[in-house]
């Protein structure tokens, strides 16, 4: 067992080394210091700043480099559109937010699809589940912008309107706990709407034929509650695709969060990196895409691990 | 054949999903072969912000619609050559009536008494400002008959902020959504399936070099590696056309279909037939191409429905974040626009752009479900 983990981890590390390749000669295919300074630059402006990033280095030297600082945790280039500030200022002042939003977001929307598609899958072919699902699916053909526009709308400028005082703010963000119900309650319950349309559908997939197990009808046959059944039997046997689906979710919530940071000016990681795409900030999208693959890679190993845990056949 | 075709259109869903799609599909077809031009949808129908069929413009609205065209018209009068501007006026069939010698002096009467209008406030002033639209309406010509209804059914659904019709904007957004979906969903299917089918067939190095490209492609968040794709076109010559959108989907759609491929075609590769081809001494092309990929075209229909879907609100997610679409009309495009407009009340865009989207997603979620049900004995719907 730990040598098939060792060996899945060398793969990831594998996998992360050419994601750093891609990643760097794609952003070089362009020439990044003339892309952001524009025509009207001076030879000298340009210079200095290819020097300065280390562009004018061969290709090889700047990878090994770039590699050795991602391991060292430090990504000590200055951001070009905010000066005085490093990659790493940036990175470590807006992953704070981000996982603020995207944490609870990803647990309450877990949840959520889970007792839906629980509640779905036991009336399966009654109207309590075609509603669910016809009301999925239609969740699922709205398009997240959608819904992040008119979250905000509704919950924040309607509501605070009529209540008299803002609730939810319409945009900002502070640390705390106090602050996070006034700034992400909001920004929470858009990406838990928009992340739970197919993620419903899954789990209802999942625990219907989880259902028609023997072990469930002679559970039923034993005179046992149907909560009961579920809570004991039937949740533990699925937790495998839940993790997996968790897993396949990240992205999406990634996406959930990028929009709505982006739409309620959250200085989170997903409004930095769209900043820094839109301004061609080449030292700082480089950094944050090399982040953002290192945090889904991780989550892929922990996942990994929580298998052999979770399932007693994986271990022999 | 038969009792295939009965299984996909065994639920009621799939049924109205199909329809929906023929629909969608003869719209875009239209709209593509001309039905539609691009100068139709950039055209200036009327004032911005025009409401559409059965929503009373405010009294402000109102008051500024008539300072739109009166502003046209005198501005117009100011150009050098103001027989030529006046005649140029062109708001999709409304043109300048014919002028008489009492013309310009109605028009400064008009602008006089909008003046007075704007500076007044109370109940009966609605009369007056109907009296002054009629004035107005007639310094301009009727438009004959043909291109009265036209210009009635553009504006239809009211008009965004530079005064472009709602509705033939979001017709054409049809079609494309429909080229996004299908070159897209189309090209990373066959991308994924040819190199999926490569890696297991040949095992080895060429499967652990598949492997590890598609964990790369996949293991960046999705929007993150379309921001990149779509950046990397910034300042070229295909920049705001749909190329970036096609380059940046395909590279990051096609790891699903690859990775399923891989996996069927390990198996299929153990089966009695593949062995019988092989031992008959067909090439692996003729073998793949052949007698292996199609039996798996059911899995490359799913998937191909699966990735057109992603594909449409792709493109709204992009154009949301400014790197879509630029010289055409996409939904997408529209839901940037009315982000702004949501908070003046005016719901005429979003709604069009949303309510299109919808129906074409419903539609293809619904077909997928169906094909899923038909077609893949092992999914559990």
């Amino acid at each position: 067992m730990g040598r098939t983990l060792l060996r899945r981890i060398l793969f990831q590390v594998a996998v992360y080394l050419g994601i750093l390749l891609f990643l760097m000669l794609a952003l070089r295919r362009r020439d990044p210091v003339w892309s952001y300074l524009g025509q009207r630059a001076t030879q000298a402006e340009v210079e200095a700043l290819r020097t300065a990033m280390g562009l004018d280095r061969p290709f090889l030297e700047q990878y090994v480099e770039f590699a050795g600082q991602l391991l060292r945790f430090e990504l000590p280039q200055e951001s070009w559109t905010q000066p005085g500030l490093t990659v790493g200022d940036v990175i470590a002042s807006s992953i704070g937010p981000t996982l603020a939003i995207s944490l609870p977001a990803l647990v309450l929307s877990t949840l959520l699809s889970l007792l839906v598609g629980a509640l779905a899958a036991w009336h399966r072919g009654r109207v309590l589940d075609r509603g669910l699902m016809l009301l999925a699916v239609l969740g699922m053909s709205v398009s997240f912008v959608v819904f992040v526009l008119f979250g905000q709308y509704w919950g924040g400028y309607l509501l605070a309107r009529s209540l008299g005082t803002e609730l939810f703010a319409v945009q900002g963000y502070e640390p705390g706990l106090g602050p996070w119900f006034h700034y992400c309650l909001l920004p929470v319950l858009i990406s838990v709407v928009v992340a739970m349309g197919a993620d419903s559908r899954f789990y209802r997939a999942v625990l219907a034929e989880e259902r028609q197990r023997g072990y469930v009808l002679a559970a039923r046959a034993r005179g046992l509650r149907p909560g009961r059944i579920l809570g004991a039997h039937v949740l533990p046997n699925a937790m495998l695709a839940v993790s997996t689906r968790v897993l396949i979710s990240l992205p999406l919530v990634f996406l959930g969060s990028l929009l709505v940071e982006t739409v309620f000016n959250i200085p989170g990681l997903g409004r930095a990196l769209h900043q820094a795409v839109v301004s061609n900030d080449f030292p700082l999208t480089q950094g944050l895409v090399a982040v953002f693959a290192a945090l889904f890679l991780l989550s892929v190993v922990v996942t990994d691990v929580l298998h052999v845990w979770l399932d007693p056949r994986l271990r022999s | 054949m038969m009792r295939l075709g009965e299984r996909l259109l065994a639920a009621r869903g799939a049924r109205i999903g199909w329809v929906v799609l023929a629909l969608y599909g003869l719209l875009g077809l239209a709209v593509g072969a001309g039905l539609l031009g691009r100068d139709e949808i950039l055209a200036r129908f009327g004032p911005g912000h025009l409401r559409g069929w059965g929503d009373e413009p405010s009294r402000e609205e109102r008051l500024a619609h008539l300072d739109f065209h009166l502003g046209l018209l005198s501005r117009a009068l100011q150009q050098r050559d103001p027989e030529g501007a006046l005649a140029e006026i062109d708001l999709g069939g409304l043109r300048v009536a014919e002028r008489d010698e009492g013309w310009t002096l109605r028009l400064e009467e008009c602008h006089r008494r909008l003046g007075e209008l704007s500076n007044l406030t109370g109940e009966n002033i609605e009369e007056r400002l109907g009296l002054l639209e009629e004035e107005v309406g007639q310094l301009f010509g009727e438009p004959e008959r043909g291109a009265r209804l036209r210009r009635r059914l553009a504006l239809l659904l009211g008009t965004d902020r530079q005064g472009r019709s709602i509705l033939l904007r979001g017709l054409y957004s049809v079609k494309v959504a429909l080229q996004v979906g299908a070159v897209a969903a189309g090209l990373s299917v066959i991308l994924g399936a040819l190199l999926g089918a490569l890696a297991a067939w040949f095992g080895g190095w060429v499967d652990r070099a598949v492997v590890w490209l598609f964990s790369i492609f996949s293991s960046i968040p999705y929007v993150v590696l379309l921001l990149v794709l779509a950046s990397l076109f910034v300042g070229t010559s295909s920049e705001g056309s749909l190329v970036p959108i096609y380059a940046a989907l395909c590279l990051t759609f096609w790891v699903v279909p690859c990775r399923l491929v891989r996996a069927e075609v390990a198996k299929l590769r153990e089966f009695e037939y593949t062995k019988a081809a092989r031992s008959a001494g067909l090439g692996w092309p003729r073998i793949l191409l052949g007698h292996v990929l199609p039996n798996l075209t059911h899995l490359l229909l799913i998937q191909a429905t699966l990735l057109f879907v992603a594909a449409i609100k792709a493109e709204v997610v992009l154009s949301f974040l400014g790197l879509g679409v630029r010289d055409e009309a996409s939904w997408g495009i529209m839901i940037q626009q009315a982000s702004g407009e949501i908070l003046q009340g005016f719901y005429w865009q979003i709604g069009t752009a949303t309510l299109g989207m919808l129906g074409l997603v419903l539609a293809f979620n619904l077909v997928a479900d169906a094909l899923q049900d038909a077609l893949d004995p092992e999914f559990a719907g």
